[in-house]
């Protein structure tokens, strides 16, 4: 764990970031189409996430 | 829903979310509001090539693009920038369900390709105020 605030928030947004990431691959492999959804609703989730951590790591 | 179906309720989606960023676009002031007018002109945008991105796309399926409505209703009055952030909003969440949708219907290149829009509409709705949601685009999940 980061021992800085800023530090801890950009590990954060990158974990978020794996996570949409991770979830956009998963959704695409996916045999089910209801389960496809669910996993790219995940995706998009995460990617909020990390957008929303974005000003307070000073990235965009 | 076939991919075709969901490929063409997709670009319907969009041709309502086009009319009413032109609409929001109308009535935004560039002089005074200049943050909120360069979101919603850069969403149109996007939007605009989207909706040119499934033309092709519903054609590469076999099938004939849906055409656009005369008009749509807007979504809440949008006239003041509240409003009109709000409006976008609800248009991004729109077109979140029906990307959602065509993620489900869809496989390969279209799939992948509704993903990145669903992630893309879900990061955008933020930027016009919106809050982080559990299941964007699903909310019966």
């Amino acid at each position: 764990m980061p021992a800085s605030s800023a530090g801890a928030l950009a590990a954060l947004r990158r974990s978020e970031d794996r996570l949409a990431r991770a979830n956009r691959s998963s959704a695409l492999a996916a045999e089910s189409g209801a389960f496809a959804r669910a996993l790219g609703s995940m995706a998009a989730s995460a990617a909020q996430q990390a957008a929303q951590l974005a000003p307070a790591t000073g990235e965009r | 829903m076939t991919p075709l179906a969901a490929l063409q309720a997709t670009l319907a989606g969009e041709h309502a979310a086009l009319y009413v960023y032109g609409v929001l676009g109308g009535r935004v002031s560039s002089s005074h509001q200049r943050a909120l007018a360069a979101r919603i002109t850069a969403a149109y945008t996007t939007h605009r090539a989207r909706r040119d991105q499934l033309t092709v796309l519903v054609r590469g399926a076999g099938g004939d693009p849906v055409a656009a409505e005369p008009s749509y209703q807007l979504p809440g009055p949008g006239r003041t920038p509240a409003q009109l952030a709000a409006a976008a909003r609800v248009i991004e969440r729109r077109c979140a369900a029906v990307y959602a949708e065509a993620v489900g219907s869809t496989s390969r290149a279209d799939r992948a390709w509704a993903l990145h829009a669903l992630s893309d509409a879900a990061v955008r709705e933020l930027s016009f105020g919106g809050s982080p949601t559990e299941f964007p685009g699903a909310p019966d999940l």
